[in-house]
């Protein structure tokens, strides 16, 4: 009897053993995972993976939003400049157009007139020779004006030339008619001995006059026995 | 995934592993724990011991078949228990004067249902109550109880008497009242 009271006591106990649920046992876990040496260093390599991964991702989606706005913005820039032009256009359209008188001033042209022969094109069966012949013709001519213009220079030159060469005569005649006129003989100047002496008043003087005289003065006409 | 496979990749350390077998097994060692500890903060405790001790020498483990493995775990949880109480079973366990009861009324089994008989239990005291429980419920021998509790075997056998009496006269007591007499 005390024995089927035992079983049953012992039945009803595993009964509830096996029903029974434990509330915490999620954070009973954690302390559990935590405190076991094996698993530390891999939760630990897992957790920073994790954390890295996550900020890889975090930066990537950043970066699309900012991109993606950025793009938003600039397509919201063209829209708006857009639509300006497309008001400029439509107003341009619509404006009606003003006449505006322009004064512009033209310079006459200056006719230079040449002497050309012109030869007059008649049909003839050799089309191609009279061609020819007008080119050859054109060319004569030119040649004649250019000829004429050096020839023209030359004459030009040569009258110039000549006007000097004449300026020049007329100038020389001139100087000789100048010469001429303001030609006179010098008067000859005369000095007396009396006047020599009149000159040698001063004592000086006449030091030096004694001085040469008596310095190897042979020839000396001047010279008389007063003045020895 | 098969228990067996799943002890070997938890001694190779496979978190996910070692957490199917926890949350096979926690309400089971949980029930086992508070039949002993009725304070939810040893209980937590307890249970963290157990797991921990359960993985640390799960490696040195002979896996037969699940009962004996279920066997195995619920006798580390109920050695942490036991060493939880052992300072204070000493002060728990009375020896309290009990007469041995003889000839006791003879209520059938069956009549209780499991709540009540369950109740009627929690009702002894403490010691008698882990002495009776490690015996009948959790099939421990009284030496095997002497040796967790560090008590003597004579202690352990008289404490199981004790506590059968008890309840006995709670039966008595119980049935008595509903039979009116």
């Amino acid at each position: 009897m005390e024995q089927q009271w035992e079983h049953k006591i012992a039945d009803e106990y595993k009964a509830k053993d096996a029903k029974t649920s434990y509330s915490k046992k999620e954070e009973l876990w954690t302390r559990i995972s935590s405190s076991m040496p094996n698993s530390k260093g891999l939760a630990a390599f897992w957790k920073v993976a994790a954390i890295l991964l996550a900020l890889v991702m975090f930066g990537g989606v950043f970066a699309a939003i900012s991109v993606w706005n950025s793009q938003n913005e600039e397509l919201i820039a063209f829209e708006n400049k857009y639509e300006k032009l497309q008001l400029v256009v439509d107003s341009l359209m619509n404006m009606e157009p003003v006449k505006i008188t322009e004064i512009q001033v033209l310079e006459k042209e200056k006719i230079i007139y040449k002497e050309v022969i012109v030869i007059v094109e008649k049909e003839t069966k050799n089309g191609t020779k009279n061609i020819k012949l007008t080119a050859e013709v054109e060319k004569l001519n030119e040649q004649l004006f250019t000829s004429k213009q050096n020839h023209q220079l030359t004459k030009d030159s040569l009258l110039i030339a000549h006007l000097e060469i004449k300026n020049q005569k007329k100038l020389e005649e001139n100087i000789l008619e100048e010469k001429k006129l303001n030609f006179k003989l010098k008067p000859e100047k005369v000095i007396d001995q009396m006047q020599q002496n009149l000159q040698e008043s001063t004592p000086k003087m006449k030091l030096q006059l004694f001085k040469l005289q008596d310095t190897n003065v042979k020839f000396d006409t001047n010279s008389t026995l007063l003045n020895k | 995934m098969n228990l067996e496979k799943l002890i070997k990749k938890s001694v190779q350390g496979s978190p996910k592993a070692q957490k199917i077998v926890y949350d096979r097994y926690i309400g089971l060692i949980y029930s086992v724990v508070f039949r002993y500890l009725k304070n939810e903060t040893d209980v937590e405790d307890i249970l963290l011991q157990s797991f921990l001790k359960i993985f640390q020498k799960l490696k040195d483990f002979q896996f037969v078949n699940e009962k004996a493995f279920v066997g195995w775990i619920k006798k580390i949880a109920i050695n942490e228990a036991l060493m939880f109480k052992r300072k204070k079973f000493s002060a728990m366990y009375k020896m309290e004067q009990v007469e041995e009861v003889e000839n006791l009324l003879a209520v059938s089994p069956e009549i209780l249902n499991e709540k009540e008989l369950i109740e009627l239990i929690e009702q002894l005291p403490d010691g008698y109550k882990t002495v009776f429980l490690l015996h009948v419920v959790d099939g421990y021998s009284h030496k095997e109880i002497g040796e967790n509790l560090n008590i003597a075997e004579g202690t352990s056998r008289s404490q199981f008497f004790k506590a059968r009496n008890l309840l006995q006269k709670k039966l008595e007591n119980y049935y008595g009242t509903a039979m009116g007499t």
